[in-house]
C-alpha cells in the first residue's frame, strides 16, 4: 500500500515535469516569435546587437538549462513580471487563487451533496420518480454548455427577478461581509456544481446498482438490518471507490468549466485572470496561471488518492 | 453487434427507431444540417456585409433575426456559424479518434510495457484541466478553425483510448483469438479480423457524445474570445456579444437565437447518442 502511494507520488512528479516542460516550450515559442518580430522590424541589425538581445532574453543557452532556470525561479515564487501591469506575476496569482478555490470547492461539495444521495436513491429504486429525476438532471447537466447556462441564469435570476447580483464577488462600495459573499456566490456555484452532477449521478447510480446484487447485501438484509443501514453502511460504503474516482477525475473538468463561469460573472479568480491575460497577450501571466492551476488540480488528485486509503478497508489492510 | 453485417445493421436500425426521442432528435439534427448547408446559397445570404441603416436592430422583414452591433445579418451569421461549429466538431472528433483508437487498440492488444506506458500517458492527459491547456495552446498558436480543431482533438483522444483499451482487452482474452494466435495468424490480421469487429461498438456510442463535446468546447472558446475570431462567424462568437450587460438584458435577439440553436444541436446529438447506445445494448439503458 505504501508502495502504491509512492508510485502515485512519483507519477505525479513525472506529470509535473511534463506539464511544466510543455508550458515552458510554449512560452519559448512565443518568445522566439517575439524576437522574430523585432528582427523583421529592424532588418539591419548587427550580429552583436542580435547576440546581446538573445542574451538579454536568455535565449542563448541550451533549452534544458533554460528550462531548469525557469523552473527553479518558478518554484521560488519568481514567475516573472506582468507585461501589462508591470507587477510580479506571483502577486497577481496570490490574489486570484483564493476566489477560484472558494468557487470550485463549494461547487464540488454541492455537487456531491446532490448527486450521491440522489444516485443512491435511483439505484435503490430504479425507474422510480427519483430515478427519472436524476436521469433528467444528468441529461441537462451533460447537454447544457456552461456559458449558456450562465447567460440564462443571469438573465432570469439576476436581471428579471433581481434575486442575485449579476457579477463580482462583493458589492461595490460596501463592507465585505460574509452574507454579501454568499449572495454573490450562489449563481456561479450552482452552475459550476450542476456541470458536475451529471457524471457523478450516473457513476453513483451504476456503482450502487452493481453492489446491490452482491451477496453481502443479501446477508446484511437477512440478518435483519434496517434498509437504511444496508443502503448506507454496506451498499454505499462499497460503492464509494468508483464514486471517489469520478470525483477526482472531474476536478480538471470543474476547473476548466469555472474559467467560463468566472469570466461571465466577473469572478476575480484564476480563470478570469487567464482570459484577460490572453486578451492582453500577457504571456508570463498566462503561463504561470496555467501551471499553478494544473498543480492545484494535481494536488487535489493526490489528496483523493489518500482518501481512497481511508475509505477502502481492503486497500488499507493489505499491508 | 456488427454494423458490417447487413441484417445486424437492420436490426440496429429497428431498435434505434424504437427510441422515439432519439429518432426525433435525429430528424431535427438532419434538418438543421440541411438548412445550414442549403439556405445560405438559396437565400443568397451574406454574413459579413454590414447594413449601416440597421445596426444592432431587432428582427425586421429585411433581417428576420435582427442585426449585430455592426449591422451584420444575424440569421446569416447563425447559418454560417453553424457550418463552422459542425465542421470543427466533426474534425476535432476525427482527430481525437485517429489518435485514441490506434493507441487504445495497441495498449489493449499488446498490454505489457507498451500498454502500461500508453495508459500512463492517457492518465497524464486526463489529470490536466484540458480547457486551460486548450486555451494556452490556441493562444500561442494563434486562434483559427485549424488550431481550435487541433487543440480540441489533441486533448480529447483519451476517452477513445480508454474505451478501446477496455473493449480490446476483453476481446483479446476470447478463445477464438487464442486459437488464431495458436495457428500463427499475424497480429495485424488478428486485430483487423477478430478484435476490431468485436471491440469497436462502444466507439459508435461515444462518437456522438464526442462530437457534441467538441461543439461545446469550440463555442465556449469562441465565446471567451479565444476560438474562432470574427469576421468568421461561429455560434460561440455570436453569443460573445452577450458578455456586455446591455446586450444580455435588452438586446436578446443578438444572443438568444444562437444560444438556442447551439442548445438544440447539442441536445439532439446527445439524444441520438443515447439512442445508439440503447440500440446496441438495451441493458445499458440509462
Amino acid at each position: 500500500m505504501v508502495k502504491k502511494m509512492i508510485g502515485k507520488l512519483l507519477f505525479a512528479v513525472v506529470i509535473l515535469f511534463a506539464l511544466t516542460f510543455f508550458v515552458f516550450s510554449l512560452s519559448n515559442m512565443v518568445k522566439g516569435n517575439a524576437l522574430d518580430v523585432i528582427l523583421s522590424d529592424e532588418i539591419s541589425m548587427s550580429q552583436e546587437t542580435y547576440d546581446a538581445l538573445l542574451h538579454e532574453m536568455g535565449l542563448d543557452q541550451p533549452i534544458p538549462v533554460r528550462y531548469w532556470n525557469w523552473l527553479t525561479a518558478f518554484v521560488h515564487g519568481d514567475m516573472g513580471m506582468s507585461s501589462k501591469y508591470n507587477v510580479p506575476v506571483a502577486d497577481m496569482i496570490r490574489q486570484r487563487i483564493g476566489p477560484t478555490l472558494l468557487l470550485t470547492f463549494t461547487a464540488m461539495i454541492l455537487a456531491v451533496c446532490i448527486s450521491v444521495p440522489l444516485g443512491v436513491m435511483s439505484a435503490y429504486k430504479p425507474y422510480s420518480i427519483w430515478d427519472n429525476l436524476s436521469s433528467a438532471l444528468a441529461f441537462v447537466s451533460s447537454s447544457m454548455p456552461g456559458f449558456i447556462l450562465c447567460l440564462f441564469a443571469i438573465y432570469i435570476f439576476a436581471v428579471r427577478l433581481g434575486w442575485f447580483p449579476t457579477q463580482g464577488m462583493y458589492s461595490a462600495n460596501q463592507a465585505h461581509t460574509l452574507g454579501d459573499l454568499i449572495h454573490h456566490l450562489v449563481l456561479p456555484v450552482l452552475i459550476a456544481g450542476l456541470q458536475l452532477v451529471g457524471s457523478l449521478l450516473k457513476q453513483t447510480r451504476s456503482a450502487v446498482l452493481e453492489v446491490m446484487n452482491e451477496d453481502y447485501i443479501k446477508t446484511a438484509r437477512s440478518k435483519g438490518l434496517a434498509e437504511r443501514a444496508v443502503l448506507v453502511g454496506h451498499a454505499l460504503r462499497n460503492a464509494l471507490i468508483p464514486i471517489v474516482t469520478t470525483i477526482s477525475l472531474s476536478v480538471p473538468f470543474l476547473v476548466g468549466g469555472s474559467v467560463v463561469i468566472e469570466q461571465i460573472f466577473s469572478w476575480p479568480g484564476m480563470g478570469s485572470l487567464i482570459i484577460s491575460s490572453i486578451n492582453d497577450r500577457d504571456y508570463n501571466v498566462i503561463m504561470a496561471a496555467a501551471v499553478v492551476i494544473c498543480v492545484v488540480v494535481l494536488l487535489t488528485n493526490i489528496a483523493m488518492d489518500f482518501i481512497y486509503l481511508l475509505i477502502d478497508p481492503r486497500l488499507s489492510k493489505e499491508n | 453487434m456488427e454494423v458490417k453485417n447487413k441484417n445486424g445493421f437492420l436490426a440496429f436500425l429497428k431498435k434505434f427507431v424504437h427510441h422515439k426521442a432519439a429518432l426525433a432528435a435525429l430528424i431535427i439534427f438532419l434538418l438543421e444540417v440541411l438548412c445550414i448547408l442549403i439556405l445560405p446559397a438559396v437565400l443568397d445570404l451574406d454574413p459579413n456585409t454590414s447594413d449601416y441603416l440597421a445596426m444592432a436592430k431587432g428582427p425586421s422583414a429585411a433581417h428576420i433575426l435582427g442585426t449585430d452591433e455592426i449591422g451584420r445579418d444575424l440569421f446569416a451569421r447563425i447559418l454560417y456559424g453553424g457550418r463552422v461549429s459542425m465542421f470543427v466538431g466533426v474534425c476535432a472528433t476525427l482527430m481525437s479518434v485517429s489518435i485514441g483508437v490506434p493507441l487504445g487498440v495497441i495498449a489493449g492488444y499488446y498490454q505489457g510495457k507498451v500498454g502500461a506506458i500508453i495508459m500512463r500517458i492517457c492518465e497524464m492527459f486526463m489529470a490536466f484541466p484540458s480547457m486551460i491547456l486548450t486555451l494556452v495552446l490556441i493562444t500561442v498558436l494563434e486562434p483559427s478553425a485549424g488550431t481550435v480543431i487541433f487543440a480540441i482533438g489533441i486533448m480529447g483522444w483519451t476517452r477513445h483510448c480508454k474505451l478501446l483499451y477496455g473493449s480490446v482487452m476483453a476481446a483479446r482474452s476470447k478463445e477464438y483469438v487464442e486459437a488464431a494466435i495458436a495457428i500463427g495468424t499475424s497480429s495485424p490480421k488478428i486485430i483487423a479480423k477478430y478484435i476490431l469487429p468485436n471491440a469497436i461498438s462502444p466507439l459508435w456510442v461515444s462518437l456522438a457524445f464526442s462530437i457534441s463535446n467538441a461543439i461545446i468546447s469550440e463555442s465556449s472558446l469562441s465565446f471567451l474570445g479565444a476560438g474562432i475570431k470574427a469576421p468568421q462567424a461561429s455560434w460561440g462568437n455570436i453569443i460573445y456579444a452577450a458578455q456586455k450587460l446591455d446586450v444580455l438584458t435588452s438586446k436578446p435577439w443578438m444572443w438568444v437565437p444562437a444560444a438556442l440553436v447551439l442548445l438544440v444541436t447539442v441536445v439532439s446529438i446527445n439524444l441520438v447518442g443515447e439512442g445508439i447506445r440503447d440500440a446496441f445494448d438495451p441493458k445499458m439503458r440509462r
